[in-house]
């Protein structure tokens, strides 16, 4: 009798074939992931019905079914669409806007650099670098210190270094190649922002633009520019040479090159890298903190500020993070195909 | 046009891998690059297409100097081993995208594409793109896109090599009735002297990144330059075997071959093509060897035999039979061997 | 064909664009990363060593020397950044014993090692130096004391990325089990990554509310209804975690997946032929072949886990007292509070900290993992 029984044990721990995996590991395999697949989705359930709950259905405790345990409302959405209307839409509108511009200028930027850095050798003489720090060092002493006009200083340091580097600066043996260029601008990225926004904010006080979209959008140009070289770099060292010289020879130039061969190839990449970009600058809080204060104002600040007001209002503040996620989602939806294989190749020979 | 190189060298870093490298090639001939893989064809190529910078000597194109010219500036056309097809175009945007880069207008492009296509029967593959394409057509892709405009010179680098046997043969004849009809000045390169032998007016023959000979195909066979040239050319390969200049007889171990004119002399090489060399009864023969092992091919047998220790090739009857190891005697015609220089490698004349 | 100089001069400055392309191409994200790097970072290495004045009309700027520094490492923000120390006790002092000990051991292996260099013993006394430091930081405050922001900042970057790490790779080897649906976990677990880091503070306020939240039975059938965890420094700490953990976990999932899957196949079905088990493919064949991608992935999370500001700053404001505030957001507050060298001189000990521990771990787990790789 005990024989059957040990057979079916077997059986439930043994897998049939090479490639599929015993019945009771797959019962394990499928719990865990679905555990995780809850862990995941519960969250954002309960933030999209309390978007939809009274504030009475909040406060009495929780109810999780929609219709069932509460009578779904619009009544928050209609707070913020129609009653906040404009306070709603103007931030909305600045994300929109910042987002996608500082997207669109980062990757191109950066997608001119990676490439530049994969198929252009590069020298940098190490005496010129340290001669640059040097001068930017002083113009910066002169500026802050002896309260010299910036633009002034600016300019003087410039020709300075220019004469420098193209007198002295050529006797100079030792130089960097495209590895070490490399490496600064992704080092860049380990600077945290608190460090540059004191500075940066300066900067833009002198220049008048604090508060401006403008400022946003290069600010998150240059704190993103890093990712992106270093994602784009992958992707383009796996075009082949072959055809770049084709066209090299057949009359494009080299923008021509980088725009009708290049680009289009390093489109799954491209696409992936905007993304992550994309949701960098959609979500970016810290420095939107620091530069804007009332008329950029950007979404990441105005959900933040819900709880200052009247302590927290959940079904507002869950309608805010609905229509931030949206947009958001439905970019990766459309983009979805290429985003695995993106992140991949950019991270396998980082 | 005519294409001119004069003392041509390339190094990368402290590694010479073309030397003094001068070549005057004529308007509408084609001239064949051959040279064992690594010897330095493509890199000598890619100087006249203006990819690799020139380190010493002069390039020119017609009676401009081209040597400092950008590639796109030089009006060549370059089909590469890997074909090079842009991947993300049509067949028709592919063969015509040198056009367009020249601002040719739609309807004079789309005639010519048309008609180029038509040259390498390509007519209904147009709306193709290349990942849809066997292997024979996407070289004709590459073809019809050198040919859609009328460069100075064609730059062809091995583009056979990724074919297989059958298509590379009907493509030989194709090319070459091609560049007849054209005749637009042409170099090639390849490694197979099959292709080189059968295309070029004149071969140029490269080894180590120093060219040793330039001449007709037949001269090259029948003559060639040196010991390096003698052993390259030709399947199976030339002969050679050491021996000294006596009394007008070249006496080597195992028998004497009777030279007559040539000047007495001791240390040189004697050599002779294997269908050059008939085999004949032991006792009455110019030579004395050993039969090593017999091929049939189906119209003839290659016999290799040992002759002084060393191996010797003949081509036999294909009735032709004989035991490995039994003696056999090779009689070879006097006035088609030729001698060598034992220290220069160098022909000697006689 | 014309002769060069007869060309048009559009055509020549097409043709000097195409011989400066070089410099076309980077300037572009050089100059950006002067702008925005390099020239801030040496504004607020001098505004650190200054104070802001208000002053009319704008404000002034008085150089103060080291004074900020001295003022956070040994004056009156010293409980601020490094926190209240306890006095060591003999199982504190045998724990800095031992890394001390453990630290050394390392640094005179590599010396004894052939192909030392100048900067490898420069940055393994720096990166050891700093190493020890910490954890004499880290005894003196977890044992007894209270920790500042740095223990803190910490905390959520080694907990955070190697808890997120270990999920991360555990979902991706389930994930890349031959099983049905795997499209629909992989594209629901990328979710988290597109939610905005302020909205998760607020989600998962709402989530960890002990009356209106989805758990309140829950709480108030283990006994914990009136539990406020926002008052308790480490549950405070661990929702912050928590919220972190499942913002990026998906981030390490996606990318090892996509690395494990492209893994060689047929070295995983030669090994299971002979024989190996679950847990020796993955020690033999997937670690080495995934290794330089989890390198990778694990650096650029600790490059972001170090300014982490969000979630601290809108879940628990920092709070209790300064139990869950972050360097950034320390910095953060210094700036309201008109503290601007203060603020540039946590900052600055932000990015000393972050990028020794960057460089560190490239140097170190980094170029390993590479060079493990097939
Ligand atoms: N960009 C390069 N850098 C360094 N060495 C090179 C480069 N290109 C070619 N070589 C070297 O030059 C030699 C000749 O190469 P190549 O011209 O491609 O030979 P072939 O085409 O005759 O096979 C080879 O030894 C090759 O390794
Ligand atoms: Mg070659």
């Amino acid at each position: 009798m005990t024989i059957p029984e040990r057979t079916l044990l077997r059986r439930l721990f043994t897998a049939q074939d090479l490639t599929s995996m015993a019945p009771a590991a797959k019962v394990v395999v499928y719990a865990l992931l679905l555990s995780w697949l809850m862990v995941v989705l519960f969250p954002l359930y309960w933030l999209f019905i309390t978007s939809f709950k009274l504030p009475v259905h909040v406060n009495d405790g929780p109810d999780f079914l929609p219709f069932i345990d509460f009578k779904p409302s619009g009544h928050a959405w209609r707070y913020i669409f129609v009653e906040l209307g404009n306070d709603t839409l103007r931030p909305y509108l600045s994300s929109v806007i910042v987002a996608s511009c500082s997207t669109v200028l980062c990757v191109l930027i950066g997608a001119f650099a990676a490439y530049a850095l994969v198929r252009i050798q590069y020298r940098v003489k190490v005496g010129n670098v340290a001669a640059f720090l040097l001068f930017l060092a002083g113009t910066v002493y002169v500026i802050v210190n002896l309260g010299a006009p910036w633009p002034v200083a600016a300019a003087v340091a410039s020709v300075l270094f220019v004469l420098f580097a193209t007198s002295v600066g050529r006797s100079f043996q030792r130089s960097l190649g495209n590895d070490d260029i490399l490496f600064w601008i992704i080092s860049n990225r380990i600077l945290p922002p608190v460090v540059v926004v004191l500075p940066v904010y300066l900067m833009f006080q002198r220049l008048g633009l604090l508060d401006t979209h403008v400022a946003l959008i290069a600010t998150y140009t240059a704190i993103n520019l890093p990712i992106v070289v270093w994602l784009m770099r992958d992707f383009f060292a796996g075009i082949p040479v072959d055809l770049e010289e084709s066209a090299q020879i057949d009359g494009a130039s080299r923008f021509r090159i980088f725009f009708t061969i290049v680009l289009p190839l390093g489109r799954p990449g491209l696409a992936a890298t905007s993304l992550l970009i994309l949701i960098l600058a959609w979500n970016e809080y810290l420095l939107a903190l620091f530069i804007s204060t009332a008329d950029a104002q950007t979404m990441p600040m105005l959900v933040a500020a819900q709880n200052a007001t009247r302590g927290p209002q959940w079904w507002y503040m869950s309608v805010l993070i609905v229509i931030m996620i949206a947009p958001i989602v439905l970019t990766a939806a459309m983009l979805q195909r290429h985003i695995a294989r993106g992140l991949m190749v950019g991270a396998i020979k980082g | 046009m005519r294409v001119r190189l004069a003392n041509v060298r390339k190094s990368f870093g402290r590694h010479e891998v073309v030397r003094n490298l001068s070549l005057d090639i004529a308007d509408g001939e084609l001239l064949v690059l051959l040279g064992a893989s690594g010897c330095g064809k493509t890199t000598a190529l890619r100087m006249v297409a203006g990819l690799e910078t020139v380190t010493a000597g002069t390039i020119e194109i017609g009676d401009r100097d081209v040597t400092h010219v950008l590639p796109k500036y030089r009006n060549v056309a370059m089909v590469f081993q890997s074909y090079a097809l842009y991947p993300h175009m049509t067949v028709a945007r592919n063969i015509g995208y040198p056009l367009k880069l020249r601002g040719t207008p739609a309807a004079e492009l789309d005639a010519a594409v048309r008609s180029a296509a038509a040259k390498v029967h390509l007519e209904e593959l147009l709306d193709r793109y290349p990942r849809q394409l066997s292997g024979g057509q996407r070289q004709r892709v590459a073809l019809a896109r050198a040919m859609v405009r009328t460069p100075s010179v064609f730059l062809m680098d091995e583009p056979l090599s990724n074919l297989d046997a059958k298509l590379r043969s009907a493509m030989r004849a194709e090319l070459k009735r091609l560049q007849s009809d054209l005749g637009v000045t042409t170099i090639y390169v390849t490694h197979d002297q099959i292709e080189a032998m059968t295309l070029a007016h004149r071969v140029a023959v490269m080894d180590g990144g120093v060219l040793q000979q330039v001449a007709p195909p037949k001269e090259i066979y029948d003559e060639p330059a040196n010991l390096l040239v003698a052993r390259f050319i030709g399947a199976p390969a030339m002969n050679i075997v050491a021996g000294a200049m006596e009394h007008g007889v070249f006496r080597l171990r195992d028998g004497a071959v009777p030279l007559g004119g040539a000047a007495p002399r001791a240390s040189l090489y004697l050599g002779f093509r294997p269908e050059d060399a008939i085999l004949a009864p032991a006792d009455a023969a110019m030579l004395r060897a050993r039969i090593y092992s017999t091929e049939m091919t189906g119209n003839e047998t290659i016999v290799t035999c040992h002759l002084d220790g060393e191996p010797v090739v003949v081509r036999a009857d294909k009735d032709f039979e004989g035991a490995p190891d039994s003696a056999v005697g090779i009689d070879l015609d006097p006035a088609k061997a030729v001698l060598f220089d034992r220290d220069t490698g160098n022909r000697i004349r006689r | 064909m014309p002769p060069s100089g007869a060309r048009g001069g559009r055509d020549r400055l097409a043709e000097w664009l195409d011989r400066n392309a070089g410099k076309v191409f980077i300037l572009p994200a050089v100059l950006t990363l002067l702008a925005f790097a390099l020239f801030p970072l040496l504004v607020s290495a001098w505004l650190s060593l200054t104070r802001l004045r208000l002053a009319a009309g704008g404000f002034s700027l008085e150089y103060v020397g080291w004074l900020n520094f001295k003022k956070l490492f040994f004056g009156s923000q010293q409980y601020h950044l490094l926190g209240t120390f306890d006095r060591l006790g003999a199982t504190d002092w045998s724990i800095v014993g031992a890394v001390l000990a453990l630290f050394l051991y390392l640094f005179v292996r590599y010396l004894l090692r052939p192909g030392v260099s100048v900067v490898g013993v420069i940055g393994r006394s720096i990166a050891f130096t700093v190493a020890s430091a910490l954890t004499v930081l880290l005894v003196a405050t977890l044992g007894g004391g209270f920790p500042g922001s740095l223990v803190v900042t910490l905390f959520y970057v080694f907990a955070g990325v190697s808890i997120q790490f270990g999920l991360g790779l555990g979902l991706a080897l389930l994930c890349s089990q031959n099983i049905t649906g795997r499209n629909l976990f992989r594209i629901v677990f990328f979710l988290p990554l597109m939610v905005t880091p302020v909205g998760i503070a607020y989600m998962f306020r709402m989530l960890a509310d002990m009356h209106k939240g989805p758990f309140a039975h829950l709480w108030a059938a283990l006994g914990l209804g009136e539990f406020a965890w926002a008052s308790d420094p480490w549950t405070a700490r661990l929702v912050v975690l928590i919220g972190d953990t499942w913002q990026w976990t998906p981030f390490m999932f996606i990318v090892l997946l996509a690395a494990i899957e492209s893994q060689p196949r047929d070295q995983m079905e030669a090994a299971r032929i002979d024989g190996a088990g679950g847990w020796q493919i993955f020690r033999d064949i997937t670690w080495p072949s995934i290794a330089p991608v989890a390198a990778t992935v694990v650096l650029i999370r600790l490059i972001e886990a170090f300014k982490i500001i969000d979630l601290p700053n809108v879940l628990t404001n920092g709070g209790p007292g300064i139990a869950t505030e972050s360097l950034t957001l320390h910095a953060f507050i210094a700036w309201r509070t008109q503290d601007l060298g203060g603020s540039a001189a946590v900052g600055y000990t932000l990015l000393f900290v972050a990028t020794v521990a960057c460089l560190s771990f490239f140097n170190f787990a980094g170029r390993k993992a590479r060079g493990a790789a097939p």
